[in-house]
């Protein structure tokens, strides 16, 4: 885990320094002396090499670095203001999505054929065509412009989250849907469940007693990612509704070249993706006994 | 399971109507800023947004009034010597920081010396480089006491400066010459800047900054006009996404905005006419070109793309919200404009005769790539220039990047032609400075030509004011024949501001302190 963060750290620290431009490029141009002022203030005067071993000496002191754009707070600081807050988004948009996405899935494979797995399915289809950038707008156009219901951004209430977590988890429903589906179809059509139906067991309990364990594993391997991702935060959603998050700090750090911000925003969703992971392989085990842990 | 959904539903009902209906109270002014600020250290200030912010946090020797005209500030009136080169500030005794210490002239010593100081790395220390020996001690050449700069008592604060500068007191506006609080930063050094230890001298002090949420100011008691401040607390909201402070406007979240997309302004202003707040900033967008490659080197290959250019065109057609073109680089707004530009009419006919005259025709045309920063206002200007190009035979490249890179690359000469924009001042030095070779990597075109600088370095020997007007359009009147750059149009600030809010007036600053705004019935 640790070599895996390295090599990204340090892939992600020479990539952005490859990209032209540098922090303190702007439209209002600074003179050669107060832009060595600068550099100087910040130790990017120092050679490459020397700047990237400092930055790992500090790492692996816990100092993440300043921020060169956003100078009255630290890396550490901004990351642990915006954390927070993406983990709550994220978080509850992953539940949703998980939660409704499966049972969706579930319903389509029960009535695989018939009209509610076709009306489903094109609800699916739909939430997959619906990326954030499409459906924040839509949202915020229809209940918070003309019907005025729910706030269009911001987040000073639990109400304030309800359009960037529908828009967050819409796409992620329709590809649970999808995946919890299509593998309860395979599992519906596995000698255990015609067993347990010759047995005279009702549709619902084999469904849920039954088949969706043995469905639930291409469905988690699935969660992993999907969850860093979310946790990590949307650049998308974050900037439509103006939460401050950490999503935003991957894109817009890159193109401010705030390079220790974005250092720091790898870092998390680095380290995010490696631990749940291990926490999703750690699930297999307990869902499916023929994993074994070696 | 039906009554408790029943139930669930009807609790949602009441908890959204409840919200809605908890409209803000005459407590709270809600603005959406234009970014999130990089700093509220006036030394380490940067950009518009946190200028926005910093004007109402602190008071320099002068300030503004609501419709952006200088007046006294801290400093009750000054003195200027006849050789333009001391200025004599009265300070008002009765000045004194947020924490009820006296603010006197030491701060302000304190302060310039401070933000002159290579260790400060303050990225518009060169604005200041007219007070004596500032460049030197930013160079480093020279300690930080060496500043031309003297309390001469406890209310008495004397500036020299290097060479007469007749807008000095405008100078003196911008954030790096507030005074700064010794005693706070003697004891919380770079972290005095936090809200648990902060300490101003303007109508308002931080309250709170939640990072990429807001920044909350709160009335300063202690300030000079405390009484007349009509609004106690004020929230400025970051938008990296004019259209997100548009939605926030619209749905009654925010009171004023500064900037919603350009691509509104006419739906906007039949709708809501009330609100809208659009006027024309003190600045120029123009073409600059690099002078030092081939063949932009050659003027009338530089003329030629200038000649093609329809200005009326993109203002009145592209743009159309009230652009005004021009033909100088020293907007035509700013007080004491007087240079005409060069005396030509735009003519895709003489723009090609040019370049014959160069050498490029049909068979061997001109090929320019014209460099923009990505955004769908540059998009439609810029291709409306390729097409004026192409019209005159030249073969267009356009080519957009971000900001960033934009501005690395013309700092580094790697362009042929590119955007490019200034803006600040109500004066025209501050623009047509940017043609003069001593300027530095501001000269991005890096034109160089001895007659423009002999001119513009007399001029900024000159103590009288008119006298170094007119010799100000002179020298640019005399750049301007050599076509260094393109003047395109003075663009516009879209501020939209609820009907509720008072004290809100334009101004070619775009800045606008909250001490002069007042509630006006009710929200």
């Amino acid at each position: 885990m640790v070599t895996t963060i390295w090599i990204v750290i340090t892939i992600t620290f020479f990539l952005l320094r490859v990209a032209p431009g540098g922090p303190f490029d702007s439209e209002r141009a600074v003179s050669a002396a107060v832009e060595q002022n600068l550099l100087i203030a910040y130790n990017l005067d120092d050679p490459l090499l020397q700047q990237y071993g400092n930055y790992l000496w500090g790492l692996l002191h816990g100092d993440l670095g300043p921020s060169y754009k956003q100078k009255d707070f630290s890396v550490a600081e901004l990351l642990f203001h915006g954390l927070p807050i993406s983990l709550l988004i994220g978080g509850v948009a992953l539940s949703i999505a998980v939660s409704t996405g499966l049972l969706l899935g579930a319903t389509m494979a029960r009535h695989r054929n018939q009209k509610l797995d076709a009306a489903l399915e094109g609800f699916v289809t739909c939430g997959l065509a619906l990326p954030p950038l499409i459906a924040a707008p839509l949202l915020v156009f229809l209940f918070s412009i003309v019907l005025g219901w729910l706030p269009a951004g911001g987040l000073e209430s639990p109400l304030h989250l309800v359009l960037p977590v529908i828009s967050l988890c819409v796409p992620y429903i329709a590809a649970f849907a999808r995946l919890s589906r299509s593998s309860c179809l395979e599992a519906l059509n596995q000698p255990f469940a015609t067993t347990a139906q010759a047995k005279g067991v009702g549709n619902w309990r084999l469904l849920w007693h039954h088949v969706l364990p043995s469905a639930l594993v291409p469905v988690l391997s699935f969660v992993g990612p999907a969850a860093a991702t979310l946790l990590a935060g949307s650049m998308v959603v974050e900037v439509f509704f103006s939460i401050p998050g950490i999503g935003h700090y991957f894109v817009q750090g890159a193109l401010d070249r705030d390079y220790t911000l974005v250092l720091g925003a790898v870092l998390v969703y680095t380290t995010s993706i490696l631990i749940l992971n291990f926490l999703v392989d750690l699930l297999f085990l307990r869902i499916d006994p023929r994993i074994q842990l070696h | 399971m039906n009554r408790t959904f029943i139930t669930l539903v009807a609790t949602l009902a009441v908890a959204i109507g409840v919200s809605l209906d908890a409209a803000p109270e005459h407590d709270t002014l809600n603005i959406g800023n234009s970014a999130e600020p990089g700093t509220l250290d006036p030394h380490r200030y940067f950009a518009n947004a946190e200028e926005h912010i910093l004007k109402d946090l602190f008071v320099g020797l002068t300030t503004m009034s609501a419709d952006g005209e200088i007046q006294p500030g801290v400093a009750e009136s000054w003195t200027v010597s006849d050789d333009g080169l001391q200025w004599r500030f009265a300070l008002n005794q009765s000045a004194s920081w947020s924490d009820g210490q006296p603010l006197t002239s030491e701060d302000f010593v304190f302060g310039l010396r401070r933000h002159q100081d290579p260790k400060t790395a303050s990225p518009l220390a060169h604005f200041l480089y007219c007070v004596k020996n500032a460049e030197a001690i930013n160079h480093g050449n020279l300690p930080p006491h060496e500043l031309g700069i003297v309390a001469q008592d406890r209310h008495t604060l004397v500036i020299e400066l290097e060479q007469p500068f007749p807008f000095l007191l405008e100078r003196l506006l911008y954030p790096i010459a507030y005074p700064i609080p010794k005693h706070a930063v003697d004891k919380y050094g770079d972290a005095w800047v936090k809200a648990e230890n902060w300490v101003s001298n303007g109508a308002y002090v931080l309250n709170e900054w939640r990072p990429r949420e807001y920044v909350e100011l709160r009335r300063n008691e202690q300030f000079l006009y405390a009484d007349d401040t009509a609004i106690s607390k004020v929230r400025y909201y970051p938008f990296q996404e004019p259209s997100t402070a548009y939605n926030r406007f619209v749905s009654g979240d925010m009171d004023i905005i500064q900037g919603y997309p350009h691509a509104l302004v006419r739906k906007v202003s039949q709708e809501r006419p009330n609100e809208v707040r659009n006027a024309p900033l003190q600045s120029m967008m123009y073409l600059v070109i690099n002078t030092r490659i081939m063949p932009f080197d050659d003027v009338r290959v530089r003329e030629a793309l200038a000649t093609a250019i329809y200005r009326e065109r993109i203002t009145n057609q592209i743009l159309g919200v009230g652009e005004l073109p021009s033909a100088t680089l020293s907007p035509p707004i700013v007080a004491g404009h007087r240079s005409v530009g060069p005396n030509h009419e735009p003519s895709t006919s003489r723009a090609k005769a040019l370049l014959a005259e160069a050498g490029f025709n049909n068979d061997q045309p001109l090929d320019v790539t014209l460099r923009y920063i990505s955004s769908e206002e540059n998009k439609r200007v810029y291709i409306a220039i390729a097409a004026m190009w192409k019209d005159a035979g030249i073969n267009v490249t356009l080519h957009h990047t971000n900001l960033a890179t934009h501005f690395s690359d013309l700092q580094n000469g790697d362009f042929q032609v590119a955007q490019a924009g200034w803006f600040g001042e109500n004066n025209p030095e501050h623009y047509i400075e940017l043609l003069w070779s001593k300027i530095g990597p501001a000269n991005y075109g890096r034109y160089e030509s001895q007659r423009f600088d002999a001119l513009f370095e007399k001029a900024r020997e000159t103590a009288d004011l008119q006298t170094r007007l007119a010799e100000l359009a002179e020298a640019e009147e005399v750049a301007l024949q050599e076509f260094p750059v393109i003047p395109l149009y003075v663009t516009m600030t879209l501020n939209l501001v609820k009907p509720h809010v008072g004290g809100w007036k334009t101004n070619g600053r775009n800045l606008h302190p909250v001490r002069f705004m007042n509630w006006i019935g009710s929200p």
